[in-house]
């Protein structure tokens, strides 16, 4: 019986499509598996009984079967989904004939109120950690540069000294609530970026919140957050980020993507109106979100009807604008075969399924 | 042959009237124009209708056009002069009719203005 349930979902290998998941994360067993990457002093901080426990998560109690993980992705031993590369392998990779895996993580120091010091000292561990226990393992993996974004020069140093790791494709950065990391304060993570070859990506972190901070309940989080993508990209827009690295490729990760048509309208509708505040933007907005900034499919929405979600991706004017993505091993995972409706013409699947992250970078 | 139109001449004030970075309305032929003092010292005549929504660009405000290389400075685009609406705020260059920067999907009509013999002159 399960035989015949891996078959089914096996669509894509078997039709011999291509699909590259741009978004899959892996995790570590516990924050002690970074301290043979960590030096003096800060191994000791994590290693000693009662010290440094890792970063706080989102503090609500979840409500889906098995937490945050889907739940046949749950490991033999309770260990966090998506800390077994041998299940990852036969789950996703191998499962949906997927031809490249692009690693997310899940650990931003970005988002940590710890010593700064310290938060770059585990940005490099956890790279470290990444490359020699994921990267290593398999070659359909690509690897995102974990950086402190609290102390940019030194995150640029860390994107300087794994950047050029033939299989590193991109910074990783959270959609953090207190700051839009689009400012020059930023500056020298998104130079990092574009001289070493990386594209930026943005996702959710455990700090992300709404525009009320954290509500009362999951669902209500989970609806809402796409707000933290919208700030951090309209700051990007707005701080002149495009305008100072026109070559830049920006990716939306998790953000959903069917709220862009609506901000790309009021967002030029303003610059109309404002673009005296802000005359170092030299283009209307919607421009640099075509050219400069792609989403990923997961979440991928169900209206009643499929036609719809086409008509919002037109309205986006861009066939490259999608990424396919799983979000591997988490509970809101979308399958490669189930996911688009009927309405997404075959061609612009395909693109979707991977030659667009093909293109986006450059495979 | 290309048709010609006829363009009618009106002096709608002395040049005097209109201070530098003053705009007023003025009807002729059966237009209602923006006529413009830079603070230059030149004279420019738009419509004064809108095109977004059909405000009065006349009780807007005209100003040296801002625009900067670097967040957070600030300084003009040589001598380029926009007439801003007074709904909405929209920028229109006075030159060439068109919002900085945005695609010329919202253009209002601009009009030839000249000094001559100390009165201000639209060609409508």
């Amino acid at each position: 019986m399960a035989e015949k349930v891996r078959e089914g979902r096996g669509a894509e290998k078997r039709a011999g499509r291509a699909v590259i998941d741009a978004d899959v994360h892996e995790m570590f067993r516990s924050i002690r598996d970074l301290a043979p990457y960590l030096e003096a002093p800060w191994r000791s901080r994590i290693e000693v009984a009662d010290g440094w426990p890792g970063p706080p998560g989102l503090p609500y109690a979840y409500p889906q079967i098995s937490g945050v993980a889907k739940a046949d992705a749950v490991t033999s031993d309770g260990s966090p989904a998506g800390s077994e590369y041998e299940l990852v392998r036969e789950q996703l990779l191998d499962e949906y004939g997927i031809e490249r895996a692009v690693l997310t993580g899940g650990f931003y120091p970005t988002e940590m109120q710890v010593q700064p010091e310290f938060a770059t000292a585990l940005a490099a561990a956890y790279n470290d950690w990444m490359m020699e226990n994921w990267l290593e393992c398999d070659e359909r993996f690509l690897g995102s540069v974990c950086i402190a974004a609290q102390d940019p020069r030194a995150a640029a140093r860390e994107i300087d000294r794994v950047g050029a790791h033939p299989r590193m494709v991109q910074v990783v950065l959270p959609t953090i609530p207190h700051d839009t990391l689009g400012k020059p304060f930023y500056g020298e993570i998104f130079e990092a970026a574009v001289r070493n070859g990386l594209a930026v990506a943005f996702h959710q972190g455990n700090a992300s919140a709404t525009a009320v901070g954290l509500p009362t309940y999951y669902i209500e989080w989970h609806t809402a957050v796409a707000q933290s993508w919208q700030s951090q990209l309209i700051g990007l827009i707005a701080h002149g980020v495009f305008d100072r690295h026109p070559d830049l490729r920006v990716l939306m990760i998790e953000s959903s993507w069917t709220w862009v048509p609506s901000l790309m309208w009021r967002f030029d509708y303003n610059y109309r109106s404002l673009r005296r505040e802000v005359p170092w933007v030299k283009r209307m907005p919607s421009e640099y979100i075509r050219d400069n900034v792609r989403f990923t499919t997961q979440p991928m929405e169900y209206p009643d009807d499929p036609e719809h979600l086409y008509r919002m991706f037109e309205m986006i004017g861009s066939e490259e604008f999608l990424l396919f993505s799983t979000d591997y091993p988490h509970w809101d995972f979308d399958s490669p075969s189930q996911v688009f409706p009927k309405s997404f013409p075959k061609d612009l699947r395909e693109k979707i399924l991977s030659s667009n992250a093909r293109k986006f970078y450059d495979l | 042959m290309p048709r010609t139109y006829h363009q009618e001449r009106y002096a709608v004030c002395r040049e005097e009237d209109l201070a530098p970075g003053e705009v007023r309305p003025f009807t002729v032929g059966g237009r209602r124009l923006a006529v413009l003092r830079t603070e230059g010292g030149s004279y420019r005549a738009i419509s004064d209708t809108c095109p977004h929504e059909g405000a009065s660009i006349s009780r807007g405000a005209v100003e040296r056009m801002w625009t900067s290389d670097e967040v957070g400075k600030y300084c003009h685009a040589g001598e380029r002069v926009v007439a801003i609406c007074p709904w909405h705020n929209f920028e229109f260059d006075v030159e060439t009719g068109l919002t900085p920067n945005v695609s010329p999907r919202l253009r209002i009509k601009i009009y030839r203005a000249e000094v001559e013999d100390g009165e201000v002159v639209v060609y409508v």
